[in-house]
């Protein structure tokens, strides 16, 4: 069983940080409400005594989680979100493939193949040429359009996307597909 | 890569925040039973952490600027931060710090992650002008960050969440007397998560000042609540014994 308290566990959780805290804002308008949202959804997980038989596993519950965190928050104001799936027909989803063994220690495991993917991935990135690394920054950091680097660097749209294609295949060819998330 | 090009694009979308609430549930279904998918979304979610600005490079100790939206790998949240924080956090601290103030070494002051724009309500007149303070904050420019976040706060006193950014700056600034008059309303919040980093930085203004017991009372606060900031509020409390003993 997963300690509730496992920073290990917080920092599988917290690998997803920056895409958890974009998904939630497309659900939840308010700065402070979506802090909240996430972090109860965090909070939740490092407390609720579950235990995971893998890091997809935990992926796909804790989006689960969120989404309905954030359904649940806009319900509570009153709101009506456009919701297309049922909540706990996603939850059962989220869980369905996850046949292996809950009630191991995972964490401590996990964590340690997810430093080494990271850093695998870390020096890949470093070793790519400035412009390709500048592309994937301004692209998932600072969520710049095509269109605007393509202003800022005189490239056409078209090759920025083949390029960002191309570095992405390069990356996860690099970090190995089954290294994690089995 | 992923099973077909257009959930190819629409996981890139959902990674960068581009996909609406709909469609990313559509996605979210989808990525459930497609192991394939399952890989890219953690490649993506690896590249964003990966490419996040460490501490040095948001300009925590020299003020250098990144560009960008500039984040904190990290946030005060974090029980494990990287050693590159640590040692840009410390660095602060030491040039605060006078040797006499033996508890303003314990104080944390990686500062919250400034949220961006785009997760802000929209309509507010104001929102030119917060953008411009916290673009100052993100690029450790606490002295214009506290300056234009302090009229900000004239105009609207009962904004708590710049009373936390207002209160993070004057820390920076070793001002930690001003910092706890400005944390001390949001201390009070009805929002929880705002009423706890209040505490949590008020804990840490206190340490600044070498005072020991309402650093503590901070502290114990947080654990009592019981929510996010409870064990690194038991572990700042366990610091502060061992330093005091």
């Amino acid at each position: 069983m997963t300690s509730p308290e496992s920073p290990l566990l917080r920092e599988l959780i917290e690998r997803y940080e920056t895409m958890a805290r974009r998904y939630v804002a497309k659900w939840v308008d308010d700065a402070d409400r979506a802090e909240d949202v996430y972090q109860g959804a965090v909070q939740a997980i490092l407390e609720s005594r579950k235990g995971f038989c893998s890091l997809a596993h935990l992926r796909n519950y804790f989006f689960v989680a969120l989404r309905n965190a954030a359904i649940d928050e806009l319900r509570a104001r009153g709101r009506s979100p456009e919701v297309s799936i049922d909540g706990e027909a996603l939850a059962r989803l989220a869980v369905a493939d996850a046949s292996g063994p809950r009630d191991r220690l995972l964490a401590e495991e996990e964590a340690e193949r997810l430093r080494a993917r990271l850093a695998r991935l870390e020096a890949a990135i470093d070793r790519l040429p400035p412009a390709d690394r500048d592309l994937l920054r301004w692209r998932f950091w600072e969520r710049k359009s095509f269109r605007e680097i393509g202003e800022r660097v005189g490239a056409p749209i078209s090759t920025l996307k083949s390029r960002e294609d191309r570095i992405l295949r390069q990356l996860q060819k690099t970090v190995g597909k089954d290294e994690v998330g089995a | 890569m992923a099973c077909t090009p257009a959930n190819h694009q629409r996981l890139i979308d959902f990674a960068r925040g581009d996909l609406g609430a709909v469609e990313s549930d559509e996605l979210l279904v989808h990525v459930l039973e497609c192991r394939s998918c399952g890989d890219e979304l953690d490649l993506l979610a690896d590249v964003t952490e990966t490419l996040r600005p460490t501490a040095v490079e948001a300009g925590v100790e020299a003020g250098v600027e990144a560009g960008g939206a500039l984040f904190l790998r990290r946030a005060a949240l974090a029980a494990a931060a990287s050693v590159l924080v640590a040692v840009g956090v410390w660095a602060v601290v030491d040039v605060l710090t006078p040797p006499q103030r033996e508890l303003a070494r314990l104080a944390d002051l990686t500062p919250l992650p400034f949220i961006s724009g785009r997760l802000r309500s929209p309509g507010d007149g104001r929102e030119p002008r917060y953008e411009q303070a916290m673009g100052r904050y993100a690029d450790g420019d606490h002295a214009a960050a506290a300056e234009q976040l302090a009229e900000l706060l004239r105009g609207d006193p009962g904004d708590d969440k710049l009373r936390i950014y207002l209160g993070i700056s004057l820390l920076h600034l070793d001002r930690p007397d001003a910092a706890i008059e400005a944390l001390g309303p949001a201390a009070a919040s009805e929002v929880e998560l705002i009423a706890e980093q209040a505490l949590w930085y008020l804990g840490m203004a206190h340490l600044l000042r070498d005072d020991g017991p309402a650093a503590r009372a901070s502290f114990q606060a947080l654990v009592d609540r019981g929510r996010s900031y409870r064990v690194n509020a038991a572990e700042m409390l366990a610091a502060l014994e061992e330093a005091e003993a």
